[in-house]
């Protein structure tokens, strides 16, 4: 029973065109990536199968084999081609590897971590948000403040070295590294939810204290509405209206963090080989994964920006926020 | 606003400042404190703890870390200042020109850079630094290849915002050329913002080269940053923890410190800034006991005694109300005129225990219903079951839940208030909208307050007041963001709930000619105190106080044939509260101002029907 | 121009708005008409009453005449010359002659500038050079406006509403102009304050022969300031009339319910029927009056088409269709 029905039809009409223009808009960042990567590997130093012990009549045919004899625009149309199906390419180096391999191996590893991290994050940037932002200027509010600045100003990897050092190496709580076992799992998500942790903590504060400032929570608190119901209804719900923007960048925080903290507690996931890829100096490899990472990104920001907009009933019907 | 007064008024900021200070110094001059080259590999010396020759210690080459801590910190520095400094530049010069030209340009801009702006910007620096090879150059390249994009947005929305300001409006209006109303009106205006950006970008950018040290595409060796530092010493941290710690150190403070050297000015230039924000969940109930109704018979609904409110502030303490005393009966409405500043406001929400807890002291006397409410009421309402006070403020828009439909917040307070079951809930809200006049209940009631006009929306609010079956009703200013029309119905509303319901309602507005028409009784606040106070005919017929007087003639009379005669200004302006003596606050305006009237505070004269005035020059006329 | 508004008077015309139309896009809604067909012309010295709610179209009218927004539609003239088509030296010399004082003084200052740096740059564009000679017209200039030389090295900030109107009036008054749109100059003031300025701006105009365009939704003030007064609603003037006749004698439907609502001149012992409250505009599909749903007699021409401005009595239109 929404009102105004005519009305209705309208607006859904005109967010079904704002929706195919972010399409549209997010196709172009994912075709100006892949054109980048397209002419940045054609500028890294040496070519791949300049080896001088791979001889002349070899090279020829691995020329042939990946295109590279081809002009350039062709090879350009067929890297397009690959990327539409999903094909990240293959390494030069390590004959028979390709992006997709290690995707298909390194990926679920990566996105449990991801996922336990996300739920961690959610879970400690609310508490401490919230008791922050009700607490203003009283202690907790001061403690929570300089926790939070300290979880943003910290590398994750130098709190990745600390954690391992102090809860596996001295006291043994845990296991130094690996992916065997539950108990696994809680180092690398902990370190790994808390840049997340912090930022969604320090904009929830500052959203509770200025939804704090309007008059709706008084009127709300004229109501004598109980305590719990003020606080999730009226309080909460408007404050993390502005927290959801930040979901976009911390599904990039999260998976970048992966990198070094996969790294760090050698879980077999996409960051560990990432990182061991560009050690490796292993270019294409670097680069394909690259582009899935890119592309993974820009997908999941879209659909968080989606997602926003249906949460939001100012947004939802008018496409933009009453100002 | 004066430079030095932010820096006296926050430690964090001066802490934050200097400690900054200290570190770049120690970066610029650091090797230079040191005898040892950073370079210098001597395998007699490796790993050396810290000591006097090496003050944090040796790495596994020989080599001394402080020269190679603090060069680190040099370049980390260099890569965040560089990166943060061309974004700054780019960002200023795009975005402020997309801003200031607009129309297609903008459009175009804004559209280009959307494409950018959803590529990851630590891919583009990672694939920079893949196809460049790692190093000081590509990092930055990649840094600002897409970090101007946020800059350069932020600049525009705030160039686009000042563009439209009033004085930005009024400099073209005069004349000026666009270069300088860009340089001298609106850049000015918008660095606010832009330098807080600018100090969290700064550790952004470290922290983003820390992070490429890490995985293998920093800055190439033999040169090292902090994070180079870092990544060596992880290897070795459980037998030398130094190598890894100082340096960790160095980078983690350094952020800190920038990040509250940000959050800070962010605080500090927020507009927002200064007001106190309520605080919600503090526990402190005010009883209001159900009372029998044969004694409230007779009795007044409200009376406030010797009423102050006084608010700590920066200034020093500022009496908002100075010993106000009134009553109120069922059924009636009592108009509580003043200017801005008279503190009308702060007088109702200090009854319904609105006033910020910081800051407020508060003491007098205030029988509800013949029950004594504790002045300071402080903390929400504890009305749970027995709520009898409710009030309607000023923006009908900001006074509901913008993520609720209009009807449950209607059903939600019946709930809470009169226990109803939700499903009796919502047929009583649509009952509630009907008696506010709402002619299409259902469809209000699953609307969202922004999909209501101002007037239904004031309607819902008053809908929701009703759901607590209140006794007194205060309405602070309920038409003023309203149209003449909506404003007359809104009015007209009040009226017939104070005479169905019985309400007593303190209708609190700056409008004479409002009270005139639709109050009761009228009080007239001046500099926190009331003047003069009476039924609302007799008042207006016949003022008394030389303020009502002034305030009466200073309304355009619409009858005079000559414009200057039909305006009458009361001189000056009203006086700063923090300033105020012992005497009647008018005198220094007053037409009739006695040589005492300034030492001596004025006594009250009591005319007939109720009708007061606090002057001695009322009290002399009497006399007479 | 159409014949309606042609002036009829022998006083010279010094602004003439030609049919004037403003659309607005706004993004994520539906494009609205602000301004729908205004014509209008201001004669020399006289003080112009622009009445309307908010919405209707009001200040973007005075902002079209300063050329501070373009029009969709139409043409304005002032002096004889189309403003649009102004450029270098003709349109600086037209900033000159025609200023503007906005309704929130605080914000029409520039928050990071000395008032009396603001009043200086209008002196030096008002064509005075020199430190000295600039010095001394800012400071006559704020005493002309009932302040202190000494106020000049102020901040923004460190000045009331009322001084801050003041600082405003001087400004505008400093490249010497001779046609001031006020936009809403009082509605942000106390009423003591108000009554201040309302004064001040009598005695500048006498002083000064200014031309006043008077933009406001109080009717009293209105009432008292203004020669003639245009009522717009929903962009369309409805109504335009000597003062004293429109409110001795208003015409259209609108304007009678806007006085009769308006507390200045709410009369107890007059009941009123309120018109019904729109819950929601409904959508239209063909030309209709815009204030038909509201209106008490309503007749059946309304319904198929916009009534045009005309001459009910000398000097008197209304855009009502006549009552048969």
């Amino acid at each position: 029973m929404r009102p105004a029905r005519s009305k209705v039809s309208l607006q859904s009409r005109g967010s079904l065109w704002r929706l195919f223009g972010r399409v549209i808009v997010m196709l172009a960042t994912l075709w100006v990536v892949a054109t980048f990567t397209f002419l940045g590997m054609r500028l890294i130093p040496g070519d791949p199968f300049s080896d001088p012990k791979v001889t002349p009549q070899v090279r020829e045919n691995l020329y042939r084999k990946y295109g590279l004899d081809k002009p350039l625009y062709k090879q350009y149309v067929r890297y397009l081609g690959n990327l539409s199906r999903l094909d990240f390419g293959v390494s030069y180096v390590q004959l028979g590897r390709s992006v997709n391999d290690i995707i298909a191996q390194g990926f679920p590893v990566s996105a449990e971590l991801g996922l336990w991290a996300l739920l961690l994050a959610l879970f400690w940037g609310t508490l401490l948000g919230t008791l922050a932002g009700l607490h203003h200027e009283g202690r907790i509010d001061r403690y929570a403040t300089f926790l939070a600045a300290l979880g943003v100003s910290v590398p994750s990897f130098i709190l990745a070295l600390f954690f391992q050092h102090v809860f596996a190496f001295r006291l043994g709580l845990f296991p130094v590294a690996g992916w065997e076992g539950g108990i696994a799992r809680f180092l690398p998500a902990l370190t790994l939810s808390i840049l997340p942790a912090a930022t969604i903590a320090r904009l929830l504060r500052a959203s509770i204290l200025d939804v704090l400032r309007q008059d709706y929570i008084q009127t709300a608190r004229i109501k004598g509405l109980a305590h719990t119901r003020l606080l999730v209804h009226h309080i909460l719900r408007n404050a993390a209206l502005s927290v959801l923007t930040y979901l976009g960048p911390m599904v990039v925080n999260i998976t970048t963090g992966s990198f070094v903290i996969e790294t760090i507690f050698n879980v077999p996931g996409l960051g560990k080989h990432y990182v061991q890829s560009i050690y490796d100096r292993d270019y294409t490899l670097v680069m394909g994964t690259t582009v899935f990472y890119a592309a993974l990104l820009i997908v999941a920001m879209f659909l968080v920006d989606i997602a926003y907009g249906l949460l939001d009933p100012r947004i939802r019907a008018f496409g933009a926020k009453e100002r | 606003m004066a430079g030095s007064r932010p820096l006296k008024s926050s430690p964090l900021l001066l802490t934050s400042l200097l400690f900054l200070i200290g570190i770049l110094t120690l970066a610029m001059l650091g090797p230079w404190l040191s005898p040892f080259s950073p370079y210098e590999i001597d395998l007699t010396q490796t790993n050396l703890p810290p000591g006097l020759a090496h003050p944090f210690g040796t790495d596994a080459l020989g080599r001394d870390l402080f020269v190679r801590a603090w060069g680190g910190a040099r370049i980390s520095l260099f890569v965040g200042f560089a990166a943060a400094l061309i974004d700054l530049g780019l960002g200023l010069m795009l975005g402020g020109l997309a801003g200031y030209i607009g129309g297609k340009w903008d459009t175009a801009f804004m559209r280009s850079v959307e494409v950018l702006y959803g590529i990851p910007y630590i891919m583009v620096v990672l694939l920079l630094a893949v196809i460049l090879g790692p190093g000081v150059f590509s990092l930055i390249v990649g840094m600002t290849l897409t970090g101007w994009i946020p800059m350069a947005r932020l600049v525009r929305g705030e160039v686009f915002r000042a563009k439209e300001e009033d004085f930005v409006l009024a400099a073209t209006a005069m004349g000026q050329g666009p270069f300088r109303i860009l340089l001298w009106h609106i850049l000015p205006n918008v660095m606010s913002p832009v330098l807080v950006a600018l100090t969290l970008t700064i550790p952004q950018a470290v922290f983003l080269e820390a992070f490429l040290a890490f995985i293998g595409l920093g800055v190439p060796l033999p040169r090292a940053s902090l994070g180079t530092l870092i990544t060596e010493g992880a290897r070795e941290s459980w037998y030398y923890p130094w190598q890894l710690f100082i340096p960790a150190t160095i980078l983690c403070s350094t952020l800190l410190a920038f990040n509250t050297l940000g959050d800070t000015l962010r605080d500090m230039l927020d507009p927002k800034r200064g007001e106190p924000a309520p605080r919600p969940l503090v526990r402190g109930s005010v009883n209001i006991p159900e009372i029998p109704p044969e004694k409230t018979l007779g009795a007044p609904l409200l009376t406030l005694e010797q009423a102050c409110v006084r608010f700590l502030t920066p200034r020093g303490e500022l009496p908002a109300i100075r010993e106000v005393s009134l009553t109120l009966q069922p059924g009636e409405m009592l108009a509580l005129v003043g200017e801005s500043g008279s503190g009308k406001s702060t007088l109702g929400r200090s009854i319904v225990g609105l006033l910020p807890k910081k800051g407020s002291l508060v003491s007098g006397k205030c029988l509800f219903m013949g029950q004594e409410l504790r002045l300071p009421r402080l903390g929400p309402l504890d009305q749970l079951g027995k709520p009898k006070l409710a009030m309607v403020f000023q923006n009908p828009l900001g006074s509901l839940n913008p993520t609720m439909q209009a009807g449950k917040q209607v059903a939600e307070a019946l709930v809470s208030a009169r226990m109803l079951s939700w499903a009796a809930a919502k047929d009583e809200a649509l009952h509630l909208f009907k008696e506010v006049g709402i002619q299409n209940q259902r469809r209000c009631f699953f609307a969202y307050p922004h999909e209501l006009s101002g007037g239904m929306r004031q309607r819902v609010v008053f809908a929701v007041m009703l759901a607590l079956s209140p006794s007194l009703l205060i309405a602070d200013e309920p038409t003023t963001a309203l149209d003449v029309a909506t404003q007359a119905r809104i009015l007209a509303l009040l009226t017939k709930l104070k005479t169905t319901r019985g309400l007593g309602v303190l209708f609190i507005t700056h409008n004479l000619a409002l009270a005139k028409g639709w109050a009761d009784r009228v009080s007239v606040l001046y500099a926190g105190e009331i003047v003069e106070e009476g039924p609302s005919r007799r008042l207006f017929q016949d003022p008394r106080h030389p303020y009502t007087k002034g305030l009466l003639d200073s309304i355009p009379k619409l009858d005079a044939d000559n414009p200057d005669n039909a305006l009458f200004a009361l001189p000056g302006s009203p006086p700063d509260p923090y300033t105020l003596h012992k005497g009647c606050a008018f005198a220094p305006r007053c037409p009739v101002a006695r040589p005492y009237c300034k030492d001596e505070p004025a006594p009250w004269v009591t005319l007939e029907d109720g009708h007061r005035a606090r002057c001695f020059a009322v009290k002399e006329a009497l006399l007479l | 121009m159409k014949e309606a508004t042609r002036p009829k008077e022998h006083l010279p015309q010094l602004v003439v708005l030609d049919d004037i139309s403003k659309r607005f896009y706004p993004q994520g809604s539906p494009s609205f008409e602000a301004l729908s067909s205004v014509s209008l012309a201001l004669y020399q010295g006289e003080t112009f009453g622009l009445v309307g709610e908010s919405g209707s179209g009001k200040s973007t009218l005075g902002r079209i005449i300063l050329r501070l927004a373009s029009p969709t539609g139409g043409k304005v003239y002032f002096d004889g010359r189309d403003v649009f088509s102004l450029r270098g030296r003709a349109l600086l010399d037209f900033r000159k002659k025609a200023q503007v004082v906005f309704q929130d003084p605080k914000a029409a200052l520039n928050p990071r500038m000395r008032v009396g740096t603001a009043v200086e740059e209008g002196v030096a564009l008002g064509g005075i050079a020199g430190t000295r000679a600039k010095n001394e017209r800012v400071d006559e200039l704020l005493e002309h406006v009932g302040l202190q030389p000494s106020h000049a090295k102020l901040f923004p900030h460190e000045l009331s509403g009322g001084q801050l109107q003041r600082v405003c009036l001087a400004r505008a008054l400093s490249p010497s102009p001779k046609f001031l749109v006020l936009d809403e100059p009082t509605s942000s003031l106390d009423v003591s304050i108000q009554a201040q300025i309302l004064k001040l701006l009598l005695r500048l105009k006498r002083e000064l022969g200014l031309t006043y365009l008077f933009i406001s939704h109080d009717l009293a003030v209105v009432r008292v300031l203004s020669d003639r007064v245009g009522v717009l609603y929903k962009g369309r003037l409805v109504e335009l009339a000597p003062a004293k006749a429109l409110f001795k004698e208003p015409l259209h439907p609108y304007t009678r319910a806007l006085l009769a609502l308006s507390p200045e001149f709410w009369d107890a012992s007059r009941t009123t029927t309120l018109p019904a409250e729109s819950e929601g505009d409904a959508e239209k599909t063909h030309p209709e009056c815009a204030y038909l749903p509201l209106c008490e007699e309503p007749l059946e021409a309304c319904k198929s088409r916009i009534p045009e401005l005309h001459e009910a009595s000398p000097g008197h239109f209304v855009a009502c269709q006549p009552k048969a």
